[in-house]
């Protein structure tokens, strides 16, 4: 994602993060729900935006980052962390699902099963988008 | 593969910062890259074969047996 499209992200993070507090403040919509899950979003947006002023101002700063966003080298060591971790989730979804077959909790059971379908689904869909594209 | 980056940067008296920052890269690309831990992409072997102002066959040194790593 370009920078500016990476701004103009926070800044609606932080719009809807004080909109879920102010909205749970004045009692519209359910505190206990959203009051913390706009904090947090209000808090990942203003950590996100001194990131990013950082970034305009510190010239150091910016070809650090730029750097790491362009090295090859952490792009495939980034997607071979994807790989491990979807392999990984269907290692641990297909271990769970044997486990709560024979703790006889079917509805655990079906959960992590459909977990292992969706992630072999998704890498079949994207194998294919993929194999078009290369 | 083999590749005779650390040598040629040694003998050329030029620091791993400076060849990564001139590379565009981290420095610990240029060490990876050293150790044999990782192998550059066409793209980046062909900037470091120019850098260095020789080929890419002088730089990198194709292993058969490395071949699946």
């Amino acid at each position: 994602m370009k920078f500016e499209g990476k701004v103009i992200l926070n800044i609606f993070w932080v719009i809807l993060g004080a909109a879920l507090m102010a909205l749970s403040s004045f009692g519209a919509i359910d505190a206990a729900k959203w009051f913390s899950f706009g904090a947090a979003l209000l808090f990942v947006g203003v950590l996100q935006g001194i990131k990013n002023i950082k970034y305009i101002k510190n010239e150091k700063y910016k070809e650090k980052v730029d750097t790491e966003i362009n090295d090859e080298r952490n792009k495939f060591i980034s997607m071979k962390a994807w790989s491990w971790a979807g392999y990984l989730f269907v290692i641990i979804s297909g271990v769970l699902t044997i486990v709560f077959m024979i703790l006889g909790n079917n509805q655990y059971m079906m959960m992590s099963s459909y977990g292992v379908c969706l992630i072999i689904l998704l890498y079949w869909i994207s194998y294919l988008v993929l194999r078009r594209k290369s | 593969m083999k590749n005779r980056i650390e040598e040629i940067r040694s003998a050329r008296g030029i620091r791993q910062e400076d060849l990564a920052k001139a590379l565009g890269v981290s420095r610990q690309t240029i060490s990876s890259l050293e150790n044999g831990r990782y192998n550059p992409s066409i793209y980046l072997a062909h900037k470091i074969a120019k850098f260095f102002g020789l080929t890419i066959e002088e730089v990198f040194i194709f292993d058969e047996e490395g071949e699946d790593k």
